[in-house]
């Protein structure tokens, strides 16, 4: 049953006490006005019953009175005018009785008719008794000893009996309507009591039904609030309360099922992270394949790198001997394969020297020392690279490969502005008159020598030995100091072993840049210039 | 002229004390008459003075005792006041009055003018009583005997 019915249910029992006790109210208030009109009627008849006996007590009274006057004035007649006096105060009298038969209920009617009567015999006594007083006085004697006394005895008793009636009445109506009161009483509180017991019964019913469903309920929102959406709410019950607990089933099973399209979300988004995630890493790799290490996470940090100001870097240009020669005799295809093998072990041999790869032009390869970080043994590393680069094309200078190229080799140490421009396809790159330099010197070397300016020269004198070329006009037009390097200092290659970098390097390394040698080219160990 | 005063004094003066040397005729006893119907011939004082006091207003045979008693002055009602009642006149007077506004009486004794009146009314009225003179009892009356005694003889009451 829905708790609508239920309600109602309880409001129309509430209202059928309410109107049982309305009915009584109305019940008793009916009864009481009877009951009241009943005690007026009784106290109406008894005050004329007792104006009837006073007015007939007053005439016996009058009529001894008029026999002690005709005791001292025994003459005369009684005048008409008193004698019409005295009939109309005996007619009103029976006037009264009259009105007093018409107000009495049929079962005291006898008892007044037979008053009435009496009353009519003892008026017509009282009158021939008036008529003959001063005038037979025989016979107004006669008349009242032989009539009117016995009937005045009659009235009399009569009247008695009457007054005892009336009042045994208006006792009955008084106790009548005091009973009417004690069970309009009672039965107003018996109601009023039944009506608060049913109230209460009906309150602690709702208030238990309201609250064990109620419980039920929230318990049930605790559990689905916590995130266990398998719960479901069971009442039990096909009312509003059941109607509320399907809607929350219904709730948490949509709710269940968005979670599932939430987690099967979260888990693509995931997957779609961790896939951005080794893209951003490819990404950034790529970058730092393109980008030094330092000037890749600048980017990242500020999306733009500032240019720098290095004074103290190595340039070092490679540029092939019969490249151009060979593009007429290899595929593009070839030209490019070669160049890829070339220049990759050009990229292994830059790394493990600590020296930047600044970029490719044609056949051109570019790489710097001494930046981003910057390092005071870039010129020695530099050539020591040189060395192992051009220990590197030699090896493939053999008849099984058909692109044979001899390389050119040029480093120049000095100030360079370096930046990267652009915001596509970002590019390192160094800009000053120590490119050019730097271009020049390999322009001007000769195939498989290592060609260094004299800044070059200057440091690392102390490591290689180097053969001067004195001034040597560019294409630009300018002479410049020159040197070729030859091969390493012969005091620095003692003690070496097989494999391994000679001590005496190392410790003259160590000496001049306060840290161990990243690497030194095998070739070097063989082309030793005896000093 | 004197002399013709002081006869007529003289006159007058010598009839009276003839009148008062004169015999006294001697007064009859008062006798308590009721109506032939009435059972008792014989009551005693004490019986007549409820009667007439109105404290028994029924003969035993039921009938309403109607009291009559002469007028004042009258010598019958002098000497019932006296020898029954015990009363002055005002205090008799009273005493009635009273009775019938306490309505312990519906009538009080019935006012007669002579003794003729009271044993016409006697006659007439079933249950009556009254008081004459023992020398004008007519017949159709009852004469009651008080204390056993009839007036005349001696021990007499009402005398």
């Amino acid at each position: 049953m829905s708790i609508k019915r239920r309600l109602s249910l309880s409001f129309l029992t509430i209202l059928l006490l309410f109107g049982v006790n309305l009915g009584i109210y109305f019940w008793g208030s009916g009864k009481r006005d009877r009951t009241l009109a009943e005690v007026q009627a009784a106290v109406a008849r008894q005050d004329l019953v007792n104006s009837v006996s006073q007015d007939i007590e007053n005439k016996l009274k009058q009529i001894q009175v008029l026999m002690s006057v005709m005791s001292d004035q025994a003459q005369g007649a009684v005048p008409p005018a008193q004698l019409e006096q005295f009939k109309s105060e005996l007619e009103s009298t029976s006037e009264r009785i009259v009105q007093l038969l018409g107000l009495t209920p049929t079962e005291g009617r006898s008892e007044v008719e037979e008053l009435k009567v009496t009353f009519g015999e003892l008026s017509r006594s009282w009158v021939i008794f008036y008529q003959n007083l001063g005038v037979d006085h025989v016979e107004a004697i006669t008349e009242l000893a032989m009539h009117a006394e016995p009937l005045s005895t009659r009235i009399v008793e009569q009247l008695a009996a009457l007054k005892h009636a009336e009042k045994e009445r208006v006792s009955s109506a008084g106790k009548s309507s005091e009973e009417i009161q004690r069970v309009t009483t009672n039965l107003t509180l018996s109601i009023f009591g039944l009506s608060t017991l049913i109230a209460i019964t009906v309150a602690l019913y709702f208030s238990r039904f309201f609250n064990r469903r109620l419980v039920v309920l929230k318990e049930g929102a605790k559990i689905i609030g916590s995130m266990n959406l398998d719960h479901r709410i069971r009442l039990g019950s096909h009312d509003e309360f059941g109607e509320l607990a399907s809607a929350f089933n219904a709730m948490t099973e949509k709710l269940a099922l968005a979670r599932g399209r939430l987690t099967d979300a979260n888990r693509q988004l995931a997957l779609r992270n961790r896939e951005i995630a080794q893209e951003k890493a490819r990404s950034e790799q790529l970058l730092e394949n393109i980008l030094p290490e330092e000037i890749a996470k600048e980017i990242h940090t500020k999306g733009e790198v500032d240019p720098k100001y290095f004074e103290d870097v190595s340039i070092l240009f490679t540029d092939f001997v019969g490249f151009t020669q060979s593009t007429a005799r290899l595929s593009a295809e070839e030209l490019v394969e070669n160049l890829q093998d070339y220049f990759t072990a050009f990229d292994r041999i830059v790394d493990r020297y600590q020296l930047e790869k600044l970029k490719t032009i044609g056949d051109a390869y570019m790489c710097a020392g001494g930046l981003p970080i910057r390092n005071p043994a870039h010129p020695v590393e530099a050539v020591l690279a040189a060395f192992e680069l051009l220990e590197t094309v030699r090896e493939r200078d053999n008849p099984k490969n058909r692109a044979r190229w001899a390389v050119r080799i040029g480093i120049h140490t000095g100030p360079v502005i370096a930046g990267v421009v652009g915001i596509r396809k970002f590019a390192f790159d160094v800009w000053g008159d120590t490119v050019n330099l730097s271009s020049r010197m390999e322009s001007s070397g000769l195939p498989n020598r290592i060609n260094i300016s004299r800044a070059t020269y200057l440091r690392i004198k102390d490591f290689f030995y180097c053969e001067p070329r004195g001034k040597v006009m560019t294409k630009d037009g300018d002479a410049l100091d020159m040197y070729f390097v030859d091969g390493l200092l012969p005091g620095l290659l003692e003690g070496a072993a097989e494999a391994g970098i000679p001590p005496a390097f190392r410790k003259r390394f160590q000496v001049y840049f306060q840290r161990e040698p990243v690497a030194f080219p095998a070739i070097l160990r063989e082309s030793a210039i005896p000093g | 002229m004197a002399r013709r005063f002081v006869c007529s004094v003289t006159l007058v003066f010598v009839t009276f004390l003839c009148c008062l040397a004169a015999p006294k005729k001697p007064e009859s006893d008062v006798a308590v008459i009721v109506h032939p119907g009435v059972g008792e011939t014989d009551l005693a004082l004490g019986e007549i003075r409820r009667l007439l006091l109105g404290d028994r207003q029924f003969w035993p045979s039921g009938q309403r005792v109607t009291l009559m008693i002469r007028a004042p002055v009258a010598r019958e009602r002098d000497v019932v006041l006296k020898k029954i009642y015990q009363m002055s006149e005002s205090q008799f007077r009273q005493y009635w009055i009273a009775k019938v506004f306490r309505a312990e009486a519906v009538a009080g004794p019935k006012i007669v003018y002579s003794n003729a009146m009271a044993t016409q009314l006697v006659r007439a009225i079933p249950g009556s009583i009254s008081f004459v003179s023992a020398e004008n009892v007519p017949p159709g009356v009852k004469v009651l005997r008080i204390d056993g005694r009839l007036p005349g003889e001696a021990g007499y009451p009402l005398r």
